[in-house]
């Protein structure tokens, strides 16, 4: 999609550089067109609409984005170790560990269960306030990037559980396109990376503070 | 766009999905949803890398003669 302007290439490294006989620019472009159809989906599929969350559909999710280009790597749990870097707001780099591969599939359905125990607990969109749902959605995305259950495109897949938590709650998606966003994107999401037991709260004030912003703009 | 009620006493019902970006309120449409996962690609890159990514696009999108003459 020459009209998105420049062309990218994923990290060499990446299970998802190239596809069969594309460019890595191609392959950019084409992984792109199906997270955007995958995301289309979610939007049809739960905005204002419940949202159950388990493994599978993680999975599944992921097989939607990557299986066309890269039927190998699409929807499939990795089975080796998987460690990856987050910058910390003091500027150093960290190296953490997603879950092992034995326990990929209980984690994520922990993180699964608990984000529908608290979706049910929420109530009406109407009556319940903005941070406590972005709560339950950073928890969500935390939890699926903490985990790591894939080789590659665990960000991409956990961008698309963020997206349908949002619009199933009721609340507009976030795009974290500016410097001034995707800076804070990282730093807020640091402390729930480290642990199981760490904060979301950075995040989902993030999240309040985006939202929150765009309505006054309305204004 | 319209609002019918408030939430949150400030936070307004949205009748169809939106989504915030460069700081406001849009409709949710494929084509918004199509920027929005380029955006989510640069992100998984780490947003440092993301920044870099996008800088070297930029230069490597300037013609020299094209800068010297806006000058």
């Amino acid at each position: 999609m020459d009209v998105l302007g420049p062309r990218y290439r994923d990290r060499e490294e990446s299970r998802f550089y190239q596809a069969g006989d594309l460019s890595p620019e191609q392959t950019w472009q084409a992984l792109g067109d199906e997270l955007a159809r995958v995301l289309n989906d979610a939007q049809r599929a739960f905005w204002r609409a419940p949202l159950q969350m388990d493994p599978e559909r993680v999975r599944w999710w992921h097989g939607a984005i990557f299986a066309r280009h890269f039927p190998h790597d699409g929807g499939r749990l990795r089975r080796d170790r998987a460690f990856f870097g987050v910058m910390t707001p003091n500027g150093g780099m960290r190296q953490l560990e997603g879950a092992a591969p034995k326990a990929i599939l209980g984690e994520l359905q922990v993180v699964c269960s608990s984000f529908n125990r608290h979706a049910d607990a929420l109530g009406h969109p109407n009556t319940t306030g903005v941070l406590d749902r972005t709560r339950v959605v950073a928890a969500l995305y935390a939890g699926i990037l903490r985990v790591h259950p894939f080789v590659d495109g665990n960000h991409r897949v956990s961008f698309v559980a963020l997206s349908a938590a949002l619009w199933s709650f009721g609340l507009p998606n976030v795009d974290f396109e500016d410097d001034a966003e995707t800076i804070p994107h990282d730093d807020a999401l640091v402390p729930a990376l480290e642990s199981k037991d760490g904060s979301v709260e950075p995040f989902a004030q993030l999240l309040v503070d985006l939202i929150q912003q765009s309505i006054e703009s309305q204004a | 766009m319209s609002y019918a009620e408030h939430m949150d006493g400030s936070f307004p019902k949205l009748d169809r999905a939106h989504t915030v970006r460069k700081g406001r309120l849009v409709e949710t449409t494929p084509e918004v949803n199509r920027e929005v996962a380029e955006n989510a690609m640069l992100l998984s890159q780490g947003a440092h890398r993301a920044i870099e990514m996008k800088q070297e696009a930029q230069a490597a999108s300037v013609v020299p003669g094209t800068a010297s003459q806006a000058a």
